[in-house]
Order: structure tokens, then C-alpha cells, then sequence
């Protein structure tokens, strides 16, 4: 479907968004985060920013061709790239094996879930096509595939229907898709940064799907007249003359990419301290979060954000910082209670974290 | 079809100016389609919608597609064209409509009836500059209309369902001194408007109707300023002026307003025009002041754009302007003003029904979702059924093979007595022995098996509270407590809900069906009480809702909270007699048209008014003197459980 490369807006050049701008980055540095969730109004960049991201990425090793986009070194084995007998092109390498693998760089998969998308275009489904012509039973990947090792972007996720939903959840949680329908019997890698957007005025998201995310962020228009015409300007500019633009941000992006391969090394390495966890642990059980996951996203979230800053050690203003958006969606809540979870966690890292 | 001449003089004028509005609009999606991503149409079927569409067929360099809501969106991109290919028994593939429309303008009729599946790959195809859409959308007022996500993506938004909107013309539209001279203006737009200038001024002017109109994307205001210079170059202009801005504050702005500007009239300095748009909103007289076509904005001293601060590069294209009027700073509120005032009272109508609906939008319509549950291909497989797969339907290959088993040693001897015949006369068949080889499976279109699927129907509690005088304040209070409870239980069953009130005069839509529980409870709270009672105009406004839920495809549970004293008519006029009969009538309509009916008398003791209504409805009766707002829950609960439908 993208067939075509577009210029797509540099994900440097957003205006005014910067919790969702620091909550993608946190999924790019640690995608075990599970993912963002972006709540907020159409027209906010929410799109824009998701589908930015590729470019800043770091670009991954695979073999060439491959619809997974396996690991070289872990390969599952499904497609012609990988395994030189299942027909089709030629293989890239044949007789030699693992030894001399051929792999390409390509970017991060960011890749769009239609709303109206079918299950077999997400799981996958016969190639017709090589069914009718070569009477060959074949496994034709799909959505979940192409996102793997990259983001699945579910704009309007609010909305999307249920059984669809808990294909991603099992996905999600799982990080490979089954597929075990009409004859076939497939399963692949399939990890992905889920990514959504929606605004929640327009329906609730399933509580099993909210857990999934790690962060949540808000989004709002900018009711600022000189920020609102900073971002029209950029827009505009970048339409103009696409390239231009580009290369006037050429040096942002590689500060940026940098920034993240930085994060990514840095990461492991980040320390949090059992002081600054125990502040954690008690401000989610001040806000009456479900479980442990609410203290592991934000101790994660915590981490990426740090690793980002280039921090060793997690300051408390980190985890202040992130931790709105690694909790105000898991609040246990009155359907019908419509005080800002925003403004409660806010009220209690002020009464906790100081 | 008859096509109404103007016969009011002064509508007349104005009449040019939604013309003008309206050709300018064809010409600029003619101009730019994909800058623009589209135009809007809102109106049915018509002479003057055809000759609209015809005219941009006319001026378009581009490609023009007519879809419909129809389509299949598989066929939107390439694919294997399988009906064909077992038919033919060789591999047919189809072009992707995509592909085949880059580039160019397509028409999607019917759009509000369109699913999320259609509209979703068309609103990334509008992202990603592949075409520009024209909608075609024939909603009723007070319909969803098309998705919200796919309009906002459109910048461009016209209105033909105004009767009163007399636009003196009669197709052919090529004839009209306006649009030749359009027409005469289109190749030198074409090239010139992307070198347009826009300064600073007019952007800031654009952002700030924005606000004042409550628009949040900031979709608009990018959208509204390519609109005004592709205006500006369809005017011969170098760089945006005043009239452009009107242009795109009417076309791009106004209909996606959620709240009309407060008061700015009232300080204007040219009574007037203040006058004007007063009445305007009030939606009364015939408008005499203002000539329709200019709706150039009140004088200004005139303070000059800062050359600076331009954003187009400065080699400026040869047609200059005859006359430049440079944006005066803090013109916006006047901008929108005079774009208001010069729209005939009908269109201003309409606008605030779109206002208020746009507003009850933010709350949380889920339209989309609404017609996204009726697309095919989205349920739980339950077995097979014999057909071809259409719209989005998978294949049950198991069950196509099985039914094509029992016939291959039929079909083969057909195969072979047909490919000796052919051979006999000589004919270049395409290859029919191909189909020949030992082991290949002969399938017929008929053999063809889709998957069943179950679906869970979803199911719309529509809630009527009566909000009169009658129901005293606290009986109010405790009647809102119950739809609390009920609002609970249907967020567990994770149905939707709307609010219809009534009180006073008539009835109000306070939220339209949802599944934000925080929206409707909100729009409870906010719920006033005191006036008369007319019953018969609130279970009118219910009996709508419900049919629209259930053309939808839902089921609908009606819940009618009230005392059951009618005292007004639906004309208004007092009379209990009247109302009362008024208000039975409607019940009984409303019988047949929801799924379930339940009454809940809210009167201190059981009222034989409300016991008469809830026969009429044939609905359950429940006085609430006896009902603990708990155990009204539960009965809802029971009356509205969801049941699944098997397609």
C-alpha cells in the first residue's frame, strides 16, 4: 500500500506536542513498554507523528524480501528469503545456509490498521492466488506480519470493533500470531509497538485492550494563536516544497536517531533506585492501580525516559515527568465518574513523589 | 425535479452569492483537488447537484471516478478478481481502484451510508495525496451524515438542501456569467495559485475564526489557507486579500463550526450589518442590507502586510492585483460576521443545526462506529453459506472444494467434450486442454461457499426524560438517579445511549447515541426542569431516533421516564385532552418501531395517565414509587439484553 515513498513530515519538526512526541520515543527506546496510546481530538498531529516515526528510527537488519522481517539470526523459517527450498524467487543464498546470510537494512515498519480491515487481512490468509495458479497451498501474511519487529498505528481505536480487538490482544501479549484456519496451521513472530489513537468522548476502549498500552498520552490543540501558526507555517512549508524542508531538518533527525540508538545502548544499563521504587509503589497504591503493571510501566517508562536524557540513574523528576501517561488510563474508575484522571494522578505525585 | 426559479427578489441576491460560493467551490476542487483532499456536497439527488457534478467534470484536468457506498473495499486496491478466475478457470486480476484514480477526483455517492471499511483506506488515500474525493451526502438533518474522520479531511463543504437557498439557476451551468468567468480563469489558477502569496496577516486571521468558531484541528486552518489562495488565484489575485478569506471562512470554516461566535455583533460599528447578521441567526426576515456577492469584510484602515513576512517565495506571478486589500489586523470577528450576514436565513438554519450537531459530535457521537458494525466480514465464523463472496465476505474454501468435489468426473467429460468441439472448428480458444492436467479441482462459480458469521447486534437505549414542571424538582433529581443506574448498567453491557428531553416548548436531542458514559452523564446533569409538557413532541423526536438506530442496523430499547400529564400539543397549545390523545398516538407508532418499551411512571402515586401511555407504547409499566432506582436497572437490564444475530 505504500508503495511509493512520500515525503513524509519530519517527526523533529511537530510543534507543541511534546508529551506525545516523549511518549513515542519512550516506545521506540524500550518496545517492551507495550505500546502508546494517544488520546486526544482529530487534527492534533496524532497521525503525523505516528507515521513520522519510521524516518528517526534506526534502520533494521533483516534478510532481504522477507515479509516478517526476521531477525537474520532468528529466523522463523516461513518465507522463500529465508529458506531456500519453499519455491518462489530465488533464494538469496543457495546450499550455504545460516552461514552467509545476505541481510539488508530496512526501516522500522510503521504500519497502518484500517478500522474497517478484515481478519484475514490482519492474521493473514491463503494466497488465492497461488491456490488458482499453481494449486499450491500458501500462506499469505498480513497486517500482523508486516508489523513485526515495528508499530501497528490504529487510529480511531476506540472504535474498532471487538473481535478485532482481541486478535491484537492475543498478538500483543503473545508477540506471534496463530493462524489455525482452513488447512493452515502458521505461526510467526509478530512483535509490535501497538500504537492508537482516539478520543475518548467518542467511546471507551475495552479495559483488556487499555492494559495493553504501557503509556497514555493526551494530546489537546494548541489554544495558543502564535503556536497554532508556528505549527500552520511548518505544515505549509513542508507542503511547499517537500524536500527543501527535508533537508532543512536532515540534521535534527540524525540528532535525534542518535539520540534514540544512544537510548537504546544506555538502556539496560539505567538504574533506578530501591528508594525512588518504593515512592512508585506507593503512589500506585494511592491512586488504586489493578495489579503490579501500573508500577512496571512506570518504572520502564521511567528507564526509556531516562536512557533518552542520557541519565545512568533515574532522577525523581523523571519519573514525575512520566508518570501521568504510565498511569491516568489505569485508575480503576466509575464508569460514570468524569474527573480528570490526569488531574488525580497529578494530585498525588505532587503528595508522593517529592 | 422541478428546478425553483427565484421569486423572492431580495433572496434573489443572495441566491447569487451561495452561487457564487457554490461555483467557486467546484472551480477550486476543479483547480486543486488534491491540495484541497475535497469538497463536501451536502444535498440529495437533483438537477442541480448533477449540474454541479457535470460542471467539475467539465473543468477538471483529472481523472473523475463516480463510487458509491456500495463498493466493495476490497476493490480499492488490486487483487484477484475471483469470480472470474474460477470461471474462466485461468487467473483474472483486477486494477486496484486506487491505483486507477491517482491522481485524480473520485465521487463517492451515498457517502453516508458508507462503512468504515470504505471510508478508512479513502481517508489515507486523501493523507497521503493520492486523490482528491468529492462526498456525495444525502443525510437527513438530523442524520450522522458522513464520518466526521473522513470530513475533516474535505475542505471544502457545500450545502444543497436548502430549499430557501434560491440560486437563480437552471442547467447548464456553462452559461452563467459567473462561471464563465470562472472557467475563462481555470488554466492560469492551475499554475499559478501554489505561487500565491499569503502573509502572515490572513494566516493569523484564518487561526483566529478558527477559535472563535471552536474549531480544534488544526486540519481546518491549513486546509481553509490552500482554499484561499486557490481563490485567490481563480480571482486573478497574487496573494490572498479579504475576499478570499470570506470565501474559505464560508466554504472551509463555517460548516465545521462548533459554536457560533458570541456577540460580536452586537459592538459592531455598522448597525446594519450587526442588524443583519442578528437576524440573521434568528433565522426571520429577508436580509436587505449586505449585497450577497461581496462579502468583503466591514472598511479597515488600511495597514500594509508586512512583505517580510510573506510566505510564498517573492517572485510573484505576472497577473497582478488590480486592487490590493491587505488584511487589517482583528478583522476575524468581522470576517465571519459578514460571512454570516451575507448567507440567506435558510442556510443559517441549516448551519446552526450542523453547529449544534458538530458540538453534540465533540460529545461523542459515534456514527462511524454505528455503521462500521454493519459492514460484512467482521464477526465470529458460525458455518457456510452458498454463494459468492461480496463486500468483504472470506471464502469458505472447505466448503466451496466439498461442494465441488461430487461433479469433477462431470465436468472433466464437459471439459474434454468441449475442447475436441473447439478443436473441431479451429477457434484459438485460449488454451482449453489447460484445464485438463490430472488432479486439478474444476470449480463453478456456484460451487462458491462464504463464511456465515455471527455478529453481536448491538443494542441502543434511548432514554426520554420528561423534564416539565409536572415532574417536581426532586422527583426530577430522583428520576435522573434512575437513568444513572440504567446509564451503569449499559455501559457494562457495552451498549449506546442517547438523551431526548422535553420540557417547555418541545423536545430537545441532548445525546445523540453514544457510548461515552462521561458525555451522557454530563448532558444529564446539565438537565434543567419547568414548563409544560409535551409528551407527544418528545416520544416524536424518540420515535426518529429510534428509526434511525434501527436503519442502522441496531436494536433500540425505548426508556420513557414521565408522569404521563400531557399538557401540550405538538403545535404548543395547551389542552390536556388533546396532548394526552397527541401523546397515545405517538406511543402506538413508536410500539412498531422499537425493540423494547418500558415506562417508568414517575408520579408520587401511580398515575392512570402514565398507565394509559405504557399500554399505548405496549411497553412494560413501572411506577416508581415502587421502584428502587436498583431494581429499575435490573428490568432494563433484562428487557434490553443483547442478543446475537446470525447473518
Amino acid at each position: 500500500m505504500t508503495a511509493r515513498s512520500r515525503p513524509v513530515y519530519p517527526f523533529s519538526a511537530l510543534v507543541g506536542q511534546e508529551e506525545m512526541q516523549l511518549g513515542l520515543l519512550i516506545a521506540t527506546v524500550d518496545p517492551l513498554l507495550g505500546g502508546v496510546l494517544i488520546l486526544g481530538d482529530r487534527g492534533t498531529g496524532k497521525s503525523t507523528a505516528v507515521r513520522a516515526l519510521a524516518a528517526v528510527l534506526p534502520q533494521i537488519e533483516t534478510l532481504p524480501g522477507c515479509p516478517y522481517r526476521c531477525l537474520p539470526a532468528a529466523c522463523a523459517g516461513l518465507c522463500a528469503a529465508c529458506v531456500p527450498g519453499m519455491g518462489g524467487e530465488a533464494p538469496p543464498a543457495k546450499g550455504a545456509r545460516r552461514s552467509k546470510v545476505v541481510t539488508a537494512s530496512v526501516p522500522v515498519p510503521v504500519v497502518d490498521l484500517p478500522l474497517g480491515a478484515t481478519e484475514d487481512r490482519i492474521l493473514g490468509a491463503l494466497d488465492l492466488e497461488k491456490l488458482m495458479t499453481l494449486g499450491e497451498k500458501r500462506f499469505e501474511p498480513g497486517l500482523l506480519a508486516r508489523a513485526n519487529r515495528g508499530f501497528l498505528y490504529i487510529d480511531e481505536i476506540n472504535l474498532l470493533e471487538d473481535h478485532l480487538v482481541d486478535l491484537l490482544i492475543d498478538a500483543a501479549a503473545s508477540g506471534e500470531n496463530r493462524i489455525e484456519r482452513e488447512g493452515l496451521s502458521v505461526v510467526h513472530p509478530s512483535r509490535f509497538v501497538l500504537v492508537g489513537s482516539g478520543n475518548p468522548e467518542e467511546g471507551e476502549l475495552r479495559p483488556q485492550l487499555l492494559d495493553r498500552f504501557g503509556v497514555a498520552v493526551e494530546v489537546r490543540t494548541p489554544q495558543d494563536i502564535d503556536l497554532r501558526m508556528e505549527v500552520v507555517l511548518r505544515r505549509e512549508a513542508f507542503e511547499r516544497d517537500p524536500q527543501h524542508f527535508l533537508a532543512n531538518h536532515e540534521a535534527a533527525q540524525a540528532a535525534l536517531r542518535e539520540r534514540i540508538v544512544a537510548a537504546q545502548r544506555l538502556l539496560p544499563k539505567v538504574i533506578l533506585a530501591p528508594e525512588l521504587l518504593r515512592q512508585i509503589s506507593s503512589l500506585c497504591l494511592k491512586l488504586g492501580t489493578d495489579g503490579l503493571r501500573g508500577e512496571l510501566s512506570l518504572m520502564r517508562a521511567a528507564r526509556a525516559a531516562a536512557a533518552l536524557r542520557g541519565e545512568r540513574k533515574v532522577s525523581l523528576q523523571t519519573v514525575r515527568e512520566v508518570a501521568p501517561m504510565a498511569l491516568r488510563h489505569r485508575l480503576r474508575r466509575d464508569p460514570l465518574d468524569d474527573t480528570d484522571s490526569t488531574a488525580r494522578v497529578a494530585r498525588l505525585v505532587d503528595e508522593v513523589l517529592v | 425535479m422541478d428546478v425553483r426559479e427565484p421569486d423572492r427578489a431580495p433572496d434573489a441576491r443572495r441566491g447569487e452569492g451561495v452561487l457564487a460560493d457554490v461555483l467557486l467551490a467546484i472551480a477550486a476542487c476543479a483547480v486543486a483537488p488534491i491540495a484541497l483532499g475535497g469538497l463536501w456536497m451536502r444535498g440529495w439527488h437533483g438537477p442541480r447537484r448533477d449540474a454541479l457534478i457535470s460542471l467539475l467534470a467539465r473543468w477538471s484536468r483529472v481523472p473523475l471516478k463516480r463510487i458509491n457506498h456500495s463498493t466493495d473495499p476490497a476493490q480499492l486496491h488490486e487483487g484477484i478478481e475471483l469470480a472470474g478466475t474460477i470461471g474462466r478457470g485461468q487467473l483474472t486480476r483486477r486494477a486496484g481502484l486506487l491505483a486507477e484514480i491517482e491522481g485524480g477526483i473520485l465521487l463517492l455517492a451515498m457517502a453516508e451510508r458508507a462503512s468504515k471499511g470504505l471510508l478508512g483506506p479513502l481517508a489515507m488515500a486523501i493523507d497521503e495525496a493520492r486523490l482528491g474525493l468529492v462526498v456525495l451526502d444525502e443525510a437527513l438533518p438530523d442524520e450522522q451524515g458522513l464520518d466526521p474522520a473522513l470530513g475533516e479531511r474535505l475542505s471544502l463543504a457545500i450545502d444543497l438542501r436548502d430549499e430557501t437557498a434560491l440560486w437563480p439557476i437552471a442547467p447548464p451551468l456553462e452559461g452563467w456569467p459567473e462561471a464563465r468567468a470562472l472557467e475563462s480563469r481555470l488554466e492560469a489558477a492551475r499554475c499559478n495559485w501554489p505561487e500565491v502569496r499569503l502573509d502572515r496577516g490572513a494566516l493569523r486571521e484564518i487561526l483566529k475564526a478558527c477559535l472563535a468558531l471552536g474549531i480544534g484541528s488544526m486540519r481546518a486552518p491549513l486546509l481553509a489557507a490552500t482554499f484561499a489562495r486557490v481563490s485567490a488565484a481563480l480571482h486573478g489575485r497574487a496573494s490572498v486579500e479579504v475576499d478570499d478569506l470570506g470565501f474559505a471562512v464560508r466554504l472551509c470554516l463555517l460548516p465545521r463550526a462548533r459554536q457560533m461566535p458570541v456577540a460580536s455583533a452586537s459592538e459592531s460599528e455598522d448597525p446594519s450589518e450587526s442588524e443583519a447578521s442578528d437576524e440573521a441567526v434568528d433565522e426571520t426576515e429577508p436580509h436587505e442590507a449586505e449585497p450577497a456577492p461581496e462579502p468583503a469584510g466591514p472598511p479597515e484602515p488600511p495597514v500594509s502586510a508586512d512583505p517580510d513576512t510573506s510566505l510564498a517565495p517573492d517572485d510573484t506571478p505576472e497577473k497582478p492585483a488590480d486592487e490590493h486589500q491587505p488584511i487589517p489586523d482583528g478583522s476575524s470577528d468581522r470576517l465571519i460576521e459578514a460571512a454570516l450576514a451575507s448567507l440567506p436565513s435558510g442556510v443559517l438554519a441549516l448551519l446552526a443545526g450542523a453547529v449544534a450537531a458538530n458540538a453534540g459530535r465533540g460529545q461523542g457521537v459515534s456514527g462511524s462506529g454505528l455503521q462500521g458494525s454493519r459492514g460484512r466480514g467482521r464477526g465470529r465464523p458460525v458455518g457456510s453459506v452458498r454463494r459468492a463472496p461480496r463486500s468483504g465476505e472470506r471464502l469458505h474454501l472447505l466448503a466451496t472444494i466439498r461442494a465441488a468435489v461430487p461433479f469433477q468426473p462431470l465436468r472433466r467429460r464437459q471439459l474434454v467434450q468441449r475442447a475436441s468441439a473447439a478443436a473441431d472448428l479451429d477457434s484459438p480458444r485460449s488454451d482449453p486442454a489447460a484445464g485438463l492436467a490430472p488432479g486439478r479441482l474444476h470449480l463453478r462459480p456456484d460451487d462458491l461457499h462464504v463464511h456465515r458469521e455471527k455478529r453481536r447486534r448491538g443494542n441502543t437505549t434511548v432514554f426520554v426524560v420528561d423534564a416539565s414542571g409536572s415532574m417536581a424538582l426532586q422527583r426530577l433529581a430522583e428520576a435522573k438517579g434512575a437513568v444513572e443506574v440504567l446509564l451503569a448498567e449499559c455501559y457494562v453491557r457495552r451498549d449506546r445511549v442517547a438523551l431526548v428531553s422535553f420540557r417547555g416548548k418541545g423536545a430537545d436531542l441532548l445525546l445523540p447515541p453514544t457510548r461515552s458514559l462521561v458525555a451522557a452523564r454530563r448532558s444529564l446533569t446539565a438537565l434543567p426542569g419547568g414548563g409544560g409538557s409535551p409528551v407527544a413532541s418528545g416520544l416524536e423526536l424518540a420515535a426518529r431516533l429510534v428509526a434511525q438506530v434501527r436503519r442502522a442496523g441496531d436494536s433500540a430499547t425505548l426508556v420513557l421516564l414521565t408522569d404521563g400529564r400531557a399538557n401540550l400539543t405538538r403545535a404548543g397549545l395547551p389542552g390536556r385532552q388533546q396532548a394526552g390523545e397527541e401523546a397515545r398516538e405517538v406511543a402506538r407508532q413508536l410500539a412498531g418501531l422499537a425493540d423494547r418499551r418500558l415506562l417508568i411512571d414517575t408520579s408520587v402515586r401511580p398515575d392512570p395517565a402514565a398507565r394509559a401511555l405504557a399500554v399505548a407504547l405496549h411497553g412494560t409499566y413501572l411506577p416508581m414509587p415502587f421502584a428502587q432506582a436498583r431494581a429499575i436497572g435490573e428490568v432494563v437490564a433484562r428487557a434490553a439484553s443483547t442478543r446475537a444475530v446470525v447473518q
